[in-house]
């Protein structure tokens, strides 16, 4: 009972203070003097500003290269500018990332088959096999 | 953060000194942090780009399951699923394989932007940067190898039977 309290009283104190904009770019940015864009997508080139997109929320950047293909992840950090715009001043593709995914179904049917395999479902609890 | 293949190996490596259920619950703490905060988020983030129109921030309560106190808080809870002679036991192995979760991912380079150790009690974060945040897909299948092998060799010399651990510590 406890631990769901301190967990639950956790993530409302969580919740509470990113949805007050802690981590947005902006207040990263008032704090930092940039901010850390990470793993981002580019969704959308207009001249040479990049739109950046992640989890429903769009950037507008420039200073990347604009050879950079529509759905590629990168993360970037970068200072606001006074037009909206943000100016990139540093970035990295994550060529990995496909793969990444790959593992991570991969590890994903594994624990579930490790968990499937190793458990015995009792009226007073899971007993473990071993 | 590590892939969840190089996690599982994390906990279940060691794991093949300790013989199934101690392995077990190692190698399930060790995948429980990204399992509970990132997969949710992952799924959401792929129905939105399918065009359902979900609202941003329905993960970010889970995100607590990443750092210390949703690990520990974790830990009891689910062991308070397990029957009550493995509980302690239970409880003990997840908890360190939570631990060791983050051990590796405090390993890798965010550019600076590690990891919240101290919430609720602080804001700070931390990462040690060592290595690249790609760098684990690389070594995965070597250390998925590594790590069928040491079951194998534990299983040849202890034997099936034998191989699993004495009654909970």
């Amino acid at each position: 009972m406890a631990a769901g309290v301190v967990l639950v009283g956790s993530a409302v104190l969580w919740s509470s203070w990113v949805a007050g904009g802690a981590l947005h770019p902006e207040a990263e940015a008032a704090r930092d003097g940039e901010a850390l864009l990470s793993l981002y997508t580019v969704d959308a080139w207009h001249d040479d500003i990049a739109t950046l997109g992640k989890g429903g929320r769009e950037v507008a950047v420039r200073g990347l290269p604009t050879d950079l293909p529509l759905g590629v992840e990168l993360s970037v950090t970068a200072r606001p500018g006074q037009d909206g715009v943000w100016q990139a001043t540093w970035f990295a593709t994550a060529p990995g990332r496909p793969a990444k995914r790959y593992l991570g179904l991969v590890g994903l049917g594994a624990s579930a088959l490790l968990l499937g395999l190793g458990v015995q479902r009792r009226p007073e609890g899971w007993v473990f096999r071993g | 953060m590590a892939d969840l293949v190089t996690h599982l190996c994390s906990g279940l490596l060691p794991g093949a000194l300790l013989g199934a259920p101690r392995a077990v619950w190692l190698g399930l703490g060790a995948v429980l942090p990204d399992i509970g905060a990132r997969v949710p988020g992952l799924a959401l983030d792929l129905l939105r780009r399918a065009g359902l129109p979900l609202p941003t921030g329905l993960d970010t309560p889970l995100s607590v399951l990443h750092m210390p106190v949703g690990i520990v808080c974790g830990a009891v809870l689910i062991g308070a699923l397990v029957h009550p002679a493995q509980r302690g036991a239970a409880v003990r192995w997840l908890l360190a394989g939570g631990l060791l979760h983050l051990a590796v991912d405090l390993l890798q380079d965010h550019h600076g932007h590690g990891y919240f150790l101290l919430w609720p009690l602080s804001s700070w974060r931390y990462e040690l940067g060592w290595i690249g945040s790609e760098a684990t897909v690389f070594a995965a299948p070597i250390l998925a190898l590594i790590t069928a092998l040491a079951w194998a060799l534990r299983w040849r010399l202890v034997g099936s039977a034998s191989a699993a651990s004495p009654p909970e510590d």
